[in-house]
């Protein structure tokens, strides 16, 4: 077991670990400490000097991020010798910074904002001229950075070391010249986390800039549906729409870190393209059609239903409960795409619930293999409805159009869609809108079985209707 | 080295660099003096320097290579020393002191004066392709302020005009 110490920390009595990070051990228990270079995700780097305390005991002020927890350590951060260290070293950080808040996308969750508002010497006391460096830089994979707002702290450049083992940045030159540098570009399939973990806005992402304030956005806590790793992820949101994906930490799956694809999964939710109510195919046109005559139009028919791997348990069960025997139904799974694993998140396997489904459909008395898929495929009809679920993500919209040719018997084809109106899918005669990831409270079932669950956060059409509602269309 | 230029474009030689037979002998050894292969670093660097006087992108990649150093860590320490070239140099190196001591003498005013008589820039290969100028800080040979280097010779006190005449002198 680990040994727990006691310490007193500004003179409150405070528990940690014998051993584990003074800085996190302080953090976790309530107290504030401004700091920039320490990332738990990452190593002591001790540059930023923002974290100084002093110990009873101990001559002089040292970095807590740089110290670990001992029984009985008497330690205090609200001394004037530390509150005027880290005010003067601020000072430092900000010397040679272009004070562009009004532009700069990190405003609102900036590290110099916030500690400027505690720390802050308000006057500037510079006489010199501020060192200028190049402000709009493309370093690749969606990261933009601007050297003069950053601060050294060197998070970015042991992310590549340490994470990605890619070593795509360093800090060139030195002194005041010193400087963030990308060799050749970014290569690594984590780059967005640099805009998450950089405390300033040096680096920013090329998707997000300028579109957001970002305290105009609410976050909603859910599960990435990417790949079937299941990543903790919050995509921020608000009434337009929904702007962009960070992690969670979560210490079973996905620790500090989210992949690149991740970042992604939200663009097809408030699309302007997006299904937004029941349409019909008029010559390759899709127009806004009466549900009522949908329904009618397949009365008497059988169908067969196609589902994809991304609904959450819930769905499938009321589905199956709703369809019972009466509709031939079969799996549609996206075929992998690169490794199985690459060594840190991401995987091959796209299917975000296949394990659900499959479990869902063994319960039903289904068979979920792609056999079955053929089988299903092979006896397509002129008189059958083909009604397919259309997966949220698709990495590869050719292996899905295969799928699209090989429905063209039925009569008629109806697509559950939550997403955007591909132009692959004029084969279909109708499209109805589901709802999204976002748009639905749920489980799915991760590559190692863990139940992950999915929130819902604002709904941005009529998509109130699951596919269980259009299951039940077999009844009438 | 580039504090004085903006660019971290590494530059090409548009041809590969290799250590001749003899300077991988030197690498060799330079390896056995310490620990880890990070420490030898330097002198390999200065060594590639002897053999090519400047540092290629070809030659970073070699050395990359060779030592299992990411690029960018190579590069790092080459721009932070003054010493390490990665834009092409002259064949003989001048160092002009213009530091405190050596400023006192007029350390200053000599290198402007050479930079001027040479018609060239800091570094910049003299037309004839003869001479690179740098001003250079305290080259820890105070008691001959004002003072230089040339190549690996130290000379001074100097004046202007006796600076010139060295420098005409060379290859
Ligand atoms: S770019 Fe950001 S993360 Fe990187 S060193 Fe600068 S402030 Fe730190
Ligand atoms: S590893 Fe998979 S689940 Fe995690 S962020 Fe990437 S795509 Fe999403
Ligand atoms: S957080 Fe401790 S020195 Fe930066
Ligand atoms: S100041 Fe010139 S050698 Fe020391």
């Amino acid at each position: 077991m680990t040994e727990k110490v006691k310490l007193k920390w500004n003179g409150k009595d405070i528990e940690a670990v014998k051993g584990s990070n003074l800085l996190q051990a302080a953090l976790d228990n309530g107290q504030e400490v401004a700091h920039y270079c320490y990332h738990a995700g990452l190593s002591i780097a001790g540059v930023c000097r923002m974290c100084m305390v002093e110990q009873d005991g101990v001559p002089r002020p040292f970095p807590a991020c740089n110290a670990t927890c001992g029984e009985g350590m008497v330690v205090r951060n609200d001394t004037p010798k530390i509150k005027a260290a880290v005010e003067n070293t601020l000072q430092f950080h900000l010397l040679n910074h272009p004070l562009d808040c009004p532009v700069c996308d990190q405003a609102g969750e900036c590290g110099l904002q916030d500690y400027y508002m505690k720390h802050g010497q308000y006057d500037s006391q510079m006489i010199d001229k501020k060192v200028h460096k190049e402000k709009v830089q493309d370093i690749g994979k969606n990261v933009m950075l601007d050297a003069e707002r950053c601060i050294l702290c060197s998070r970015c450049t042991r992310f590549t070391e340490e994470v990605t083992k890619t070593f795509e940045l360093g800090i060139l030159n030195r002194g005041d010249h010193a400087e963030i540098t990308v060799n050749e570009e970014l290569k690594n399939d984590y780059a967005q986390n640099l805009v998450d973990i950089c405390p300033v806005g040096a680096l920013t992402s090329k998707d997000f800039r300028f579109k957001q304030r970002v305290w105009f956005l609410e976050e909603v806590y859910t599960t990435c549906i990417g790949c079937e790793t299941g990543c903790s992820v919050k995509v921020s949101q608000n009434k337009n729409g929904a702007y962009r994906v960070k992690p969670v930490f979560d210490e079973t799956v996905n620790g500090h870190w989210m992949c690149d694809d991740g970042r992604q999964i939200y663009k097809h939710v408030s699309s302007p393209t997006r299904l937004q109510v029941a349409s019909e195919n008029m010559n390759g046109l899709f127009v806004p059609a009466d549900e009522l005559n949908i329904k009618e139009a397949v009365k008497g028919k059988k169908a067969k239903f196609i589902l994809s791997t991304s609904l959450t348990n819930q769905e499938y069960e009321r589905f199956f409960h709703e369809v019972g025997s009466k509709a031939e139904v079969a799996l549609y799974t996206l075929p992998k795409l690169g490794a199985d694993f690459d060594g840190i998140l991401k995987r091959g396997d796209k299917n975000a619930n296949l394990r659900g489904a499959e479990h869902a459909f063994k319960k039903a008395g289904k068979d979920s293999t792609p056999a079955a898929l053929d089988k299903l495929l092979n006896s397509i009809g002129s008189s059958d409805v083909v009604y397919v679920v259309v997966p949220e993500i698709l990495y590869n919209e050719d292996h899905f159009n295969t799928l699209l040719t090989k429905i063209e018997k039925a009569s008629m084809r109806i697509a559950l869609t939550p997403g955007e109106t591909l132009s692959s899918m004029k084969v279909f005669n109708y499209l109805l809108p589901v709802p999204s990831f976002l748009e639905k409270e749920g489980d799915i079932v991760n590559f190692s079985g863990d139940i992950r669950k999915l929130n819902a956060g604002l709904s941005y059409g009529e998509t109130t209707k699951d596919i269980s509602y259009y299951g039940n269309w077999v009844n009438v | 080295m580039s504090s004085h230029s903006n660019t971290h474009v590494s530059h090409s030689q548009g041809a590969p660099f290799k250590f001749t037979a003899e300077n991988l002998a030197k690498y060799e050894e330079l390896l056995t003096r310490y620990d880890d292969v990070e420490s030898a670093l330097l002198p390999v660097l200065h060594l590639v320097q002897e053999q090519n006087r400047w540092l290629p992108i070809e030659a970073i990649e070699y050395v990359s290579e060779l030592m299992k150093i990411p690029e960018i860590s190579i590069k790092e320490v080459i721009s932070f020393y003054d010493m390490f070239y990665d834009i092409p140099v002259a064949r003989n190196m001048v160092h002009v002191c213009t530091n405190i001591t050596c400023s006192m003498f007029g350390g200053r005013e000599i290198y402007q004066g050479l930079l001027k008589h040479f018609d060239t820039d800091y570094l910049t290969p003299t037309r004839d392709g003869r001479i690179s100028l740098q001003k250079m800080e305290c080259l820890g040979a105070c008691e001959m302020a004002p003072c230089m280097r040339i190549n690996n010779d130290y000379v001074g006190p100097v004046d202007l005009v006796s600076a010139i005449h060295k420098l005409e002198e060379l290859p």
